[in-house]
């Protein structure tokens, strides 16, 4: 590891020169920033891996079957175990998915599972990423390269090899294929993800294509090629947020998407990865009933716990999270990406009164979580380590079978006194190894 | 019950050419608990490939493209239906039509005018019929002034508008109220443009007031689309490539079928 350590400017220079950027967008304007990495890997043992795995495959089965319930029969909500106001008020929510299956009924193919572990040695789960959770392909470009530079590290420890990404993410997309020819669709180069989404198209044998690729033809998807081929389309992997899909169906003056792709798709004839209409189940307001849909639709008792959550929605929640504004942790549900996140130890006086008020009048925009004291992980300054927070996002694949990749993206934050290490936060990462014994 | 024969036509002229152009039409009126749709032809004009689909509101949609340079683009539906107003139709409730649209959000204006409507009175319909009236002698009719981008409470601050803004107004205070409402389009009896109004649902199923007129909906209304609001059943959409400014023409007819001059010389009696 000392090796690897020894390493971290050379590792970081060849990461620049693959491009491995985060693009941001602050104040209107683009910036692309490197995506720090730092050596020191964050380590799981075996045993600790089978465990995580247990409960993630549990909770990405519960949030896949929630969904399809949701466009569907809607029995949860008529059993009284979520409120329909959860539900059908969240902007994740698209009627235009209303009363469709997607191919195989997988709604959320990749699933981006955010997580900490506890001082108190239990790992809880923050978010749930179900639309177009990002951040695989670093840890994977990051080993590759950590390979090269140490070899012998990788030799010497009984560390899973995580190169197996793409070959999942192929078998998940050959799975739902409804005839026709992969495609990963990316927005293009501004994009906070275009170095991931050129590298996956790789690796997965997908071709890679704009917006300007694809288009529709008697509701079937097609891609034309660089030599002007028409080929159809059978699953797309987009890289797009739902709302920018299809014009058609979304938003009209939007400049990108697939005009139609939509009717294409309620007709059967695409599947779509990972499925519209995902941000209903991710919602920060639905987060909270995630352990109940595991009892729900499974019959299990979640194996990963929630951070302690309170919804100001309930009376009694409301009153509690109230008086004890001052250490809980408030976000708001509509934000995602780290912004909207508030501290309320971090609040002056008046700014604690005033999003008092806002909890007692918009109690539904809320939710509100006791401060995990997370343990710090130790990342290299100078030649000095110190300890940072850190998290990590564990990444479920959904296809025939539901897998968890044998590895994970770990972020940290540069900040002493963060909490916040979400990519869009300007942290750094680190690689995640699981350990085969 | 009435017979009703109606021309829909919707014509676009562009000032130059435009092409590689996108639409979506929701022009296809289909069978409602209150109206049956006898005959019905259509045609749209030019287009490369035309696919009958259907939404997830449940109306019916044309969908297609025309690649090539092209300065007018239209279509024009046709046909007869037989229809029946002021009766409840079975149709069961969809929670999202309970809570605020885009178009329907609510705000200062509307907590106003909600003020002085006062408390929630009787069943469901009951209030809807007090809201649509209390409406329509507080919002004054005048074209031009609102758009199609228009929402409820932005309507509202402007003080008058057209059937769009009715229909969002009254979505948005019913909503609040507790009452369940939904945005409809579709055509009235005479020659025009088209219409929008709105359903409550009055707990067994969905009954149609148009607040514009300040009427039940009767047997001179067919029905086109509902969602939410207009943003989910615009009739038509759009998408093309090329520097053109468009002129949209809308030609709607609808008359009654006397009985001798019923096409099909059915006896209507």
């Amino acid at each position: 590891m000392r090796e690897l350590i020894d390493h971290t400017e050379g590792i970081n220079r060849l990461l620049a020169r693959y491009g491995v950027k985060f693009g941001l967008y602050k104040n209107g304007t683009f910036h692309e920033q490197l995506f720090p990495f730092d050596a020191i890997p964050r380590v799981i043992s075996h045993e600790q891996f089978l465990y995580l795995e247990k409960g993630l495959i549990q909770r990405v089965n519960a949030l896949n079957l929630f969904l399809e319930d949701i466009y569907g029969e809607k029995k949860i909500i008529k059993d009284g175990v979520v409120p329909e106001e959860f539900v059908f008020s969240s902007s994740g929510y698209l009627p235009e998915c209303e009363g469709m299956t997607p191919p195989k009924k997988i709604h959320s193919h990749i699933s981006g599972i955010d997580l900490v572990l506890g001082k108190d040695g239990e790992w809880y789960i923050l978010e749930d990423n179900l639309r177009i959770p990002s951040g695989a392909s670093y840890p994977m470009i990051a080993r590759e390269i950590c390979r090269q530079a140490s070899p012998e590290t990788f030799r010497n420890n009984p560390i899973v090899d995580n190169r197996n990404y793409a070959k999942m993410l192929k078998e998940v997309m050959a799975y739902v294929n409804t005839g026709g020819v992969p495609v990963i669709m990316t927005p293009g180069r501004y994009n906070a993800a275009y170095f991931e989404h050129s590298y996956l198209a790789e690796r997965t044998d997908s071709e890679l294509a704009m917006c300007t690729d694809l288009f529709v033809e008697d509701n079937y998807l097609y891609f034309r090629d660089y030599r002007g081929k028409k080929q159809q389309v059978g699953v797309i992997y987009r890289r797009i947020s739902d709302e920018y899909l299809d014009p058609m169906t979304f938003l009209p003056e939007s400049l990108i998407g697939v005009p139609g792709i939509m009717d294409v798709y309620r007709s059967g004839h695409v599947a779509i990865v990972n499925a519209p209409g995902n941000g209903v189940a991710d919602d920060k307001g639905l987060y909270y009933f995630v352990p109940k849909m595991v009892k729900y639709y499974l019959g299990e008792e979640p194996v990963l716990k929630n951070a302690p959550t309170y919804l100001p929605f309930y009376e009694e929640d409301r009153k509690y999270v109230l008086d004890n504004l001052e250490k809980l942790v408030v976000k708001d549900v509509a934000e995602a990406g780290g912004y909207g996140v508030i501290f309320g130890n971090e609040l002056s006086r008046e700014k604690l009164a005033e999003m008092k008020h806002l909890i007692e009048k918009e109690s539904r925009r809320f939710i509100a979580q006791e401060v995990i004291d997370f343990q710090d992980m130790n990342i290299m300054e100078g030649d000095e380590p110190v300890p940072r927070k850190a998290d990590l996002r564990a990444f479920v694949l959904s296809g025939e079978e539901t897998k968890v990749w044998a590895s994970g993206l770990t972020r940290f934050s540069r900040n002493p006194d963060s909490f916040v290490v979400n990519s869009s936060q300007g942290g750094g990462f680190k690689d995640t190894w699981v350990l085969s014994r | 019950m009435n017979r009703l024969k109606f021309v829909y036509r919707m014509t676009l002229s562009f000032s130059k050419p435009v092409w590689e152009h996108y639409f979506a039409l929701r022009c296809l009126p289909q069978d409602t608990g209150n109206q049956k749709i006898l005959t019905l032809s259509s045609s749209v004009t030019p287009t490369d490939c035309l696919d009958e689909v259907r939404d997830g509101f449940g109306n019916k949609k044309y969908v297609g493209h025309c690649r090539e340079p092209h300065e007018t683009f239209g279509y024009e539906v046709r046909g007869t239906a037989e229809v029946t107003g002021m009766r409840q139709m079975e149709e069961p409730l969809h929670p999202m039509y309970r809570y605020p649209s885009d178009y329907t959000r609510w705000g200062t204006e509307l907590e106003q005018l909600s003020m002085q409507l006062g408390e929630r009175e009787g069943t469901n319909l009951a209030e809807a019929v007090r809201v649509m009236g209390f409406l329509y002698e507080h919002f004054p009719y005048a074209p031009g002034v609102t758009d199609i981008h228009t929402t409820a409470e932005e309507a509202l601050c402007i003080g008058k508008g057209v059937c769009q803004d009715y229909a969002h107004i009254m979505i948005a205070l019913l909503r609040h109220r507790g009452i369940p409402a939904r945005y409809v389009n579709g055509m009235m009896i005479g020659e025009g443009a088209t219409h929008a109004w709105v359903e409550i649902y009055t707990g067994e199923g969905w009954y149609a007031l148009d607040p514009t007129n300040n009427l039940h909906v009767d047997d001179y209304y067919i029905k086109l689309a509902h969602g939410r609001d207009y943003k989910d059943c615009v009739l038509d959409k759009g998408r093309f490539l090329g520097d053109a400014v468009q002129r949209q023409e809308v030609f709607v007819h609808v008359e009654r079928i006397e009985k001798d001059s019923d096409e099909r010389g059915n006896n209507l009696l």
